[in-house]
């Protein structure tokens, strides 16, 4: 099946903000989080999607039960984690399905659309693609440090602050300013600084995916306001 | 490309990539900052949040400046992170203050200090004012708190929950965070500096 595309993606960040706005019934709340997490579904993130409406289902029932809860300090704690939580949860499940669906060649040209200046676009497209990058190195620099015995634990790392903040930052920094000088490299030679206009190879077309979601999105953005 | 015409293809590249590093470190003190702050005493955690990212992020604003010393910069940092807050449910009053922030940083650094790596206090300056940035998402809780109660009353909770969630947002908590937010920084900027002038020079190592 084909995916949603970048257009639809835009229009799920506005509706989940939109959604900030309002106060919603608790079946609203559960109907705008399985919607939400559709997409992961759609580009057959199965395990993730199952995981993000694993989440919801806890916050809604959560959100339904915490009153039941005794008036006292842990009821108002809990009232304050469930209800101010999950008010955000949509806009954490947008931001999720836009990290683990976009491609940044869609992005950059659902942006270029947009009438975005180059200034913000170059940048943003930088950020998306190096978000994975950081991961990995995170990752490859914890067993570097652990397999020389430093900071093993998260405690021991707790323990030097500044020394395992330094351990941590040179590589990270270091790699970046490669990174930097590699994919400079690579868009000059792509021609980004060219000031004509720009084809894209990515074809984005409106489909029935599209609609579908963009009508189901308005019929609960309908019961939003009117609930 | 014709507003900063100070900024080749290069350097936009750079800004996105600290832009990201810069992202982590905020998610990464948010992260901490709930945990911690949100066992040992909750509600107070929004407080202690930007003082967090003034910590951490110091190495990774102090080599963007290194890297990048040309007007622009980190104005666009400050509107990346701002798109960041408004796309993340935080509003408009959000997305002002860090634009703001970034612009005022980025005179302080750019042109007051021309990006002369010498000047090490305007540099540390301009980081405080960019920090004070990621207040933004925190400074309704004090400006708007009369309307957010009546929101909040409309919506039928009850008055003793209200004093409960803003009994510590008052004139001195707000002092106590803008000064805790000072500190963190501060510590942050002076290890950035020293991060980055121990490693990153031209003298020491690759950089």
């Amino acid at each position: 099946m084909k995916q949603a595309s970048i257009f639809t993606t835009f229009f799920l960040i506005i509706l989940a903000n939109v959604s900030l706005f309002f106060s919603m019934p608790v079946w609203l709340q559960a109907a705008l989080c399985c919607f939400l997490c559709a997409p992961l579904f759609l580009t057959r993130k199965y395990k993730k999607g199952l995981k993000w409406l694993l989440i919801s289902a806890i916050f809604v029932v959560g959100n339904a039960c915490v009153l039941l809860y005794p008036d006292n300090f842990w009821g108002h704690y809990l009232l304050f984690l469930f209800s101010g939580f999950g008010k955000l949860l949509p806009v954490v499940i947008v931001a999720v399905v836009v990290f683990s669906t976009t491609r940044v060649s869609e992005l950059v040209y659902g942006l270029r659309c947009l009438h975005v200046p180059q200034w913000i676009i170059i940048p943003l497209s930088v950020l998306f693609r190096f978000f994975p990058t950081i991961r990995y190195d995170y990752r490859q620099i914890r067993e570097a440090m652990k397999f020389r015995g430093l900071a093993v634990s998260g405690a021991s790392m707790l323990l030097h602050p500044f020394r395992s903040m330094e351990l941590i930052y040179v590589p990270l920094l270091n790699n970046a300013s490669n990174v930097a000088a590699d994919l400079t490299a690579a868009a000059l030679t792509r021609g980004i600084s060219d000031p004509g206009t720009k084809s894209s190879l990515t074809e984005v077309s409106i489909g029935v995916v599209d609609i579908g979601m963009v009508v189901v999105g308005l019929g609960l953005l309908g019961c939003l306001v009117y609930a | 490309m014709r507003k900063f015409t100070g900024l080749r293809t290069k350097d936009l590249i750079n800004v996105g990539i600290y832009s990201a590093l810069y992202f982590i470190c905020m998610g990464i003190a948010e992260g901490l900052t709930t945990l911690i702050t949100g066992l040992l005493f909750p509600g107070f955690t929004s407080i202690f949040v930007p003082a967090m990212v003034g910590l951490l992020a110091g190495p990774v604003y102090m080599l963007l400046c290194q890297k990048v010393p040309r007007f622009g910069a980190i104005t666009i940092m400050g509107v990346l992170m701002g798109l960041f807050f408004l796309i993340s449910g935080h509003f408009a009053f959000a997305f002002i203050p860090y634009a703001v922030c970034g612009f005022l940083a980025d005179v302080i650094q750019t042109v007051v200090g021309q990006g002369d790596p010498q000047k090490k206090g305007l540099r540390i300056g301009s980081y405080l004012v960019f920090t004070f940035g990621s207040l933004g998402p925190v400074l309704p809780l004090w400006f708007m708190k009369n309307a957010y109660v009546a929101s909040l009353v409309k919506r039928g909770k009850s008055q003793d929950y209200i004093n409960v969630l803003f009994s510590h947002i008052t004139l001195p908590t707000f002092i106590a965070c803008i000064l805790v937010t000072l500190v963190g920084a501060l510590v942050g900027a002076y290890f950035g500096d020293k991060l980055v002038s121990k490693h990153f020079t031209s003298g020491a190592g690759r950089g």
